[in-house]
C-alpha cells in the first residue's frame, strides 16, 4: 500500500483556561480535540461531520498548524510536520491550503480580486513578472468559473458563491495537494451550493487533490466524499468508506444523525423511523467521563462511563468507538 | 436514559378547518440610500385554521419580509402595501397599539437565533409570566403556575427550577425551546416561525421539529414555517409555498408538490439539493447564477434569467397564476 | 462554462463599470452626500487657502506695526477690513499668519502620531503575547505622565518655542491611535483572511503591512480628523499660557490672548481669532461626523 499524504496520530488540542483563582486550584483544559488518528490518501476526499462542540474546526487549523496542536504526530508527505519549525513550516504551507466557510470574511475587502489570487504567490517569489502573475490570476479565475475580466474588482461587488470561487482560486494558486474545506458551502444559498460542490468535485479529478471536508451537512458529504469520519466532543467516534457509512452506520450516534436528517420527500419523511437523543450536546468544557457520547446514547451502560471504548476494526477499514456495536 | 422514540405525523384531514389568514397582493418596500428596493412583489395566499404551510425560498426571496410585515415588525424604513385580513380583520397597516393586543395572543412569532429575541437581562420566569399578565390579565403566581407548565410541554427537564435561570445558562437547543414555550403560552391561533432551526445542530434540529409538530398538532395551532431547508418543510409541513424573487412561484399540498415539482425554479432546486439517501454520485443538477441580491421590481418572471426554458415573453410578461384549487403555479411554460 | 456566475452583484444597481469600487471610494461617494460634512469641507478649503496665501496677497505685513493706525476697530475704509491689534498691525494679517502656525502643528503632529501609533497598535495588537504587554504597558506609563507638567519640563530643556510643543503634543497623540488601533487589531487578527493569508505563506510582518494596517486606516481617519482641531486647541492653549509659541509668530493662541486682555476696549481683537478658530473647528468636526457616517462598518 503507498504511503498515505497525509496522516495524523492521537492528534491534541487543549485550550487552557483561565485558572479559578490565584492560589493552586487544578488548571482547566478546554480539550477540542483529544486523541484524533486518520489518514488521507492522494486523490481522496475524507469527509468529517460532527455537531458543535466536536472540534472539527479546530482540527482543519491544527492539520494546518494554523493552530498549534499540543499533542500527537502530523506526518506529511512521509515527513514530520509537526516538528518542522520557522522557514521550513512556512515553505510547505504551499503544499496545504484552506478555504473558508464565510466566503466574504475570507477576502480582504481592501483588495482586489487580483491581489487576492496572486498574493500567495508573492509570498514565495519566484521572478515571474507582473504579467505572468496575472496571467496566472486570469487563468485560474476561468478555472473556477469566474470571468477574468473582473480580476480588478472588489470582493463586496460579487455575490457569496464568487466569493467562494475566488478563495478557491486563492487557495489552488500555488498548486497545492491538498485543500482542506471548513463548512465551504454551508454559507450558500442552496442553489449555489450545487454550484461550488460540483466544481470542488470537478478540480479533484482534474488536479488530483485531496480534500479534507468538514461539514455538518450530512447529505452533501455522502455526495463528495470516498470516506467519512464522526466527531464528537473531540474524539473520532466512526470511520468507514462512504457508502459502508451510509448504509449500514455502526455507531449509535452515526445512525442517530443519519435518522435526524430530514429528506425532502414527505412520504419518506413519513415513514422513516426516528431515532432521537434526549437532552443537549454536553459543553467542551466539562466532557463527560468515559465515552463522550454516553449522556445521549441509548445504548450506555455502566462500562462506558468508566472507560472510553477503543477504535476497533470491523472490516474493511470501518472502525468504530463502542462499547456496544451492534453488528 | 434515552429512550427511542417511534413517530408518524397524523395524517392531514384530522386538522380544523376554515380560512385564518388571508393576504391579498401584499408588496414591500425598502427606502435605501440607492433608492426604492421592492423585497416582496405581490404575494396572495390564504391560511387554513391548523395547516403547517412551509414558505421556502433562498436569498432575496423576501420570505423573512412577508413574516415581519404581517406582525408588524417591519424596519422604519420599510413599507407594506396590499391586505392581510386576520379572521376577517384587516391587520396591515394597523396601529401598534392596535397589533400590540394582537401579537403574543393572537399570532406569535418565534426566530433563528433565541439569544437576541430574549432579554439577556431579565429571569426566563420574568419573560414568560409578563407576556401571561399583559395578555391574559393573570395574577402572577397562576402565571408562574401557567410558565411552568408550558416549559414541561417543551421537555425543559426541572422546569420549576430552571425557569428561574437567565437566558444564556440554557443551551442553544433549549433556548429555542424556551422561545417557542413562550410565543405559545397564550395560545395563539398562528405561529410564526423564521429559520427556527437553521443555527441548531442536526440532532437537536429533529428534537425541536418534533416538538414543533406535536405542540401544533395538540394546540391546534396554524403554523407559518419560513425556511432555506426542503427537508424541513418536507418533514414539518403540509402545504408549500416556494417563494423567488419576492414573489410565489408554485404551492401546493407538500406530497404533491414534492412529488410533482411543476416549476422550473422548484424543478431546479429540488434537482440540485443532495440527498441524504442518494445511489449515484456524479454532477449534481445546477441552477446557473445566483439569486438576486434584493428582489427587484421586474416587469416579467424573476427567475427568467437563470430558466432553462426560458422564452422571451418571460422577461417582459408578467405570468399569470395558474390555479387548480390545490396547486398553484406562475409560469408561462409550464401548465398545471 | 454554464455554471458561471454570470452576474456581479452591484453591476445592474449602478451600470455597468470596468474597474472596482473600493469601499473607500464608495465610503466617499456617500461623504460627498452629506451636506453637512461638504460644508465643513469648503469652509475648511477656504481657510487653508486663505492661511496659505493670504499673506501674499494682503496688502499688509503682519509683523509691520503702523503707529498710525493703533486699535482700529474693523472698517473696510482704510483698508484693515477686520482691524488692528495694538501695535498697530493688521489682524487679518496676523490671524492668517497664525493660522498657518497653528493648522501646521495641528496637521504635522496628527501626521507623526498617526504614523506611530498605527505602526505601535498594529503590531502590538497582531503579535500579542509578552511583546503586547511590554508595548501596552508602556502605553499606559506615558498616559500616566501629567500633559503639562511634561510640556513645562520640555521647555524647560528645550526652550519656549514651537519645537517644545510640537515634541510634547507629538509624544502623547500617538498613545490612543495605537490603542485604536490595536483594538482593530485584535478582532481582525481572528478573521479568516487572516488566517488565510498565514495558511498561504505570508511572513507575519508582511501580514501587517498588507492586510492589518490597511483595514484599519478608516476608522484611525475619523479619529484623526477629530485630533487635528485637539492638537490646535492644545497648541492654542499653551501659547496661551505662554508656553508655546512667541512673539513675533503668531498663532490662533497667542492671538486669542492678547485678545482677551484687550476684550474690554478692542473685542474685535478676541472675537476675529475666535472666529477663525471656531469656524476651522466646526469645520472639522462635521467632516469627522461625515467621515465616520461614510465608513460606518455596518455599510452595506
Amino acid at each position: 500500500m503507498s504511503e498515505p499524504l497525509l496522516k495524523i496520530e492521537d492528534l491534541k488540542v487543549h485550550f487552557p483556561m483561565k485558572r479559578r483563582s490565584l492560589f493552586g486550584g487544578e488548571r482547566r483544559w478546554v480539550k477540542a480535540l483529544d486523541g484524533v488518528s486518520f489518514e488521507l490518501a492522494a486523490g481522496e476526499t475524507l469527509g468529517i461531520v460532527g455537531e458543535s462542540g466536536c472540534g472539527k474546526s479546530t482540527l482543519c487549523r491544527a492539520v494546518l498548524r494554523l493552530v498549534e496542536p499540543t499533542g500527537g504526530r502530523t506526518v506529511w508527505l512521509g515527513k514530520d510536520f509537526s516538528e518542522l519549525d520557522g522557514e521550513d513550516l512556512r515553505l510547505e504551507r504551499r503544499n496545504m491550503q484552506i478555504i473558508f466557510q464565510d466566503p466574504l470574511a475570507s477576502l480582504d475587502p481592501r483588495m482586489t480580486v487580483r491581489q487576492i489570487i496572486e498574493r500567495p504567490l508573492l509570498n514565495f517569489p519566484n521572478r515571474e513578472s507582473a504579467e505572468e502573475r496575472r496571467r496566472q490570476v486570469g487563468e485560474l479565475m476561468e478555472l473556477v468559473g469566474l470571468n477574468k475580466a473582473w480580476m480588478d474588482r472588489y470582493p463586496h461587488e460579487f455575490s457569496g458563491g464568487q466569493c467562494q470561487r475566488i478563495g478557491i482560486a486563492r487557495a489552488l494558486i500555488l498548486k497545492p495537494k491538498l485543500l482542506v474545506c471548513d463548512e465551504p458551502v454551508s454559507a450558500l444559498d442552496v442553489s449555489v451550493q450545487a454550484q461550488i460542490i460540483n466544481l470542488l468535485m470537478r478540480l479533484q479529478k482534474q488536479l488530483g487533490l485531496s480534500y479534507l471536508f468538514i461539514s455538518h451537512n450530512l447529505s452533501v458529504v455522502r455526495h463528495i466524499s470516498h470516506r467519512v469520519m464522526v466527531l464528537y466532543l473531540g474524539k473520532v467516534m466512526e470511520i468507514a468508506e462512504r457508502d459502508d457509512f451510509y448504509r449500514r452506520p455502526l455507531h449509535p450516534y452515526s445512525q442517530a444523525l443519519i435518522s435526524a436528517v430530514p429528506l425532502p420527500d414527505p412520504k419518506l419523511e413519513r415513514l422513516k423511523p426516528r431515532m432521537r437523543l434526549q437532552g443537549d450536546l454536553p459543553s467542551p468544557l466539562n466532557p463527560p467521563s468515559g465515552c463522550p457520547f454516553r449522556t445521549r446514547c441509548p445504548r450506555a451502560t455502566d462500562i462506558c462511563a468508566a472507560e472510553m471504548p477503543a477504535l476497533r476494526d470491523y472490516g474493511s477499514g470501518h472502525v468504530a468507538a463502542c462499547h456496544h456495536i451492534e453488528m | 436514559m434515552a429512550t427511542t422514540k417511534i413517530a408518524e405525523r397524523p395524517a392531514a384531514g384530522i386538522r380544523p378547518s376554515g380560512t385564518i389568514l388571508e393576504v391579498n397582493d401584499l408588496k414591500v418596500e425598502f427606502r435605501t440610500d440607492s433608492g426604492k428596493v421592492a423585497a416582496v412583489n405581490g404575494v396572495s395566499f390564504a391560511l387554513n385554521a391548523g395547516e403547517v404551510v412551509g414558505i421556502v425560498g433562498e436569498s432575496g426571496s423576501g420570505k423573512s419580509q412577508i413574516l415581519m410585515t404581517i406582525m408588524g415588525l417591519l424596519a422604519k424604513n420599510g413599507s407594506g402595501s396590499g391586505s392581510v385580513k386576520l379572521r376577517g380583520q384587516e391587520i396591515l397597516g394597523m396601529k401598534d397599539d392596535e397589533l400590540d393586543k394582537l401579537r403574543g395572543a393572537s399570532m406569535s412569532m418565534i426566530f433563528q437565533d433565541p439569544m437576541t429575541s430574549l432579554n439577556p437581562f431579565l429571569r426566563v420566569s420574568t419573560q414568560l409570566t409578563e407576556v401571561l399578565v399583559k395578555h391574559r390579565g393573570m395574577g402572577q403566581a397562576e402565571a408562574m403556575k401557567r410558565a411552568i407548565e408550558m416549559l414541561d410541554a417543551v421537555s425543559i427537564p426541572d422546569a420549576a427550577k430552571r425557569i428561574r435561570l437567565y437566558p444564556h445558562e440554557f443551551s442553544g437547543g433549549m433556548r429555542q425551546r424556551v422561545m417557542i414555550s413562550m410565543a405559545l403560552l397564550c395560545q395563539p391561533s398562528i405561529l410564526f416561525a423564521d429559520e427556527p432551526t437553521t443555527a441548531l445542530d442536526v440532532t437537536v434540529q429533529a428534537q425541536i421539529l418534533d416538538l414543533m409538530k406535536d405542540l401544533s398538532a395538540d394546540l391546534g395551532t396554524t403554523v407559518v414555517l419560513v425556511t432555506h431547508d426542503l427537508g424541513v418543510v418536507a418533514s414539518l409541513c403540509d402545504r408549500v409555498i416556494v417563494l423567488y424573487g419576492g414573489r410565489i412561484m408554485e404551492s401546493g399540498p407538500a406530497e404533491d408538490l414534492f412529488a410533482n415539482p411543476k416549476h422550473p425554479y422548484t424543478r431546479g432546486l429540488l434537482a440540485s439539493t443532495p440527498r441524504l439517501d442518494e445511489q449515484t454520485h456524479g454532477e449534481l443538477h445546477t441552477i446557473p447564477g445566483q439569486p438576486p441580491a434584493v428582489a427587484k421590481e421586474a416587469l416579467g418572471c424573476p427567475f427568467e434569467p437563470r430558466c432553462e426554458f426560458r422564452e422571451p415573453r418571460c422577461k417582459t410578461v408578467r405570468p399569470v397564476i395558474q390555479d387548480d384549487g390545490s396547486r398553484t403555479v406562475a409560469c408561462h411554460v409550464v401548465s398545471l | 462554462m454554464s455554471d458561471a456566475a454570470f452576474e456581479l452583484i452591484h453591476e445592474s444597481d449602478h451600470g455597468a463599470t470596468v474597474a472596482g469600487r473600493s469601499k473607500l471610494k464608495d465610503g466617499f461617494g456617500r461623504m460627498r452626500r452629506n451636506k453637512m460634512a461638504m460644508v465643513g469641507l469648503v469652509v475648511l478649503a477656504l481657510i487653508v487657502l486663505a492661511c496659505a496665501f493670504g499673506p501674499f496677497v494682503l496688502p499688509f505685513d503682519p509683523n509691520q506695526s503702523d503707529f498710525d493706525s493703533i486699535s482700529i476697530p474693523p472698517a473696510f475704509a482704510g483698508g484693515h477690513i477686520f482691524g488692528t491689534d495694538d501695535l498697530g498691525r493688521d489682524l487679518f494679517a496676523r490671524v492668517l499668519e497664525g493660522g498657518r502656525t497653528s493648522l501646521l502643528i495641528g496637521v504635522l503632529a496628527t501626521i507623526v502620531a498617526i504614523v506611530i501609533g498605527i505602526s505601535y497598535g498594529a503590531v502590538a495588537g497582531f503579535f500579542g503575547g509578552a511583546v503586547d504587554t511590554v508595548m501596552m504597558r508602556i502605553v499606559d506609563v506615558l498616559y500616566s505622565l501629567p500633559f503639562l507638567f511634561f510640556v513645562i519640563m520640555l521647555t524647560m530643556v528645550l526652550g519656549r518655542g514651537i519645537e517644545s510643543i510640537l515634541i510634547a503634543i507629538g509624544a502623547l497623540l500617538w498613545l490612543t491611535i495605537a490603542v485604536i488601533v490595536r483594538g482593530q487589531t485584535l478582532s481582525l487578527k481572528h478573521k479568516e483572511f487572516i488566517e488565510a493569508a498565514r495558511a498561504g505563506g505570508m511572513k507575519p510582518f508582511t501580514i501587517v503591512r498588507q492586510h492589518i494596517i490597511p483595514n484599519t486606516i478608516g476608522p484611525v481617519i475619523v479619529y484623526a480628523s477629530l485630533l487635528v482641531p485637539e492638537v490646535i486647541l492644545g497648541e492654542s492653549f499653551l501659547s496661551y499660557l505662554g508656553l508655546g509659541v512667541q512673539e513675533p509668530q503668531s498663532s490662533w493662541g497667542t492671538l486669542i490672548d492678547g485678545g482677551a486682555q484687550a476684550m474690554d476696549t478692542a473685542p474685535w481683537q478676541l472675537i476675529v481669532p475666535g472666529l477663525f478658530l471656531a469656524a476651522t473647528l466646526f469645520s472639522l468636526n462635521f467632516i469627522a461626523d461625515g467621515l465616520r457616517d461614510a465608513f460606518d462598518p455596518k455599510d452595506r
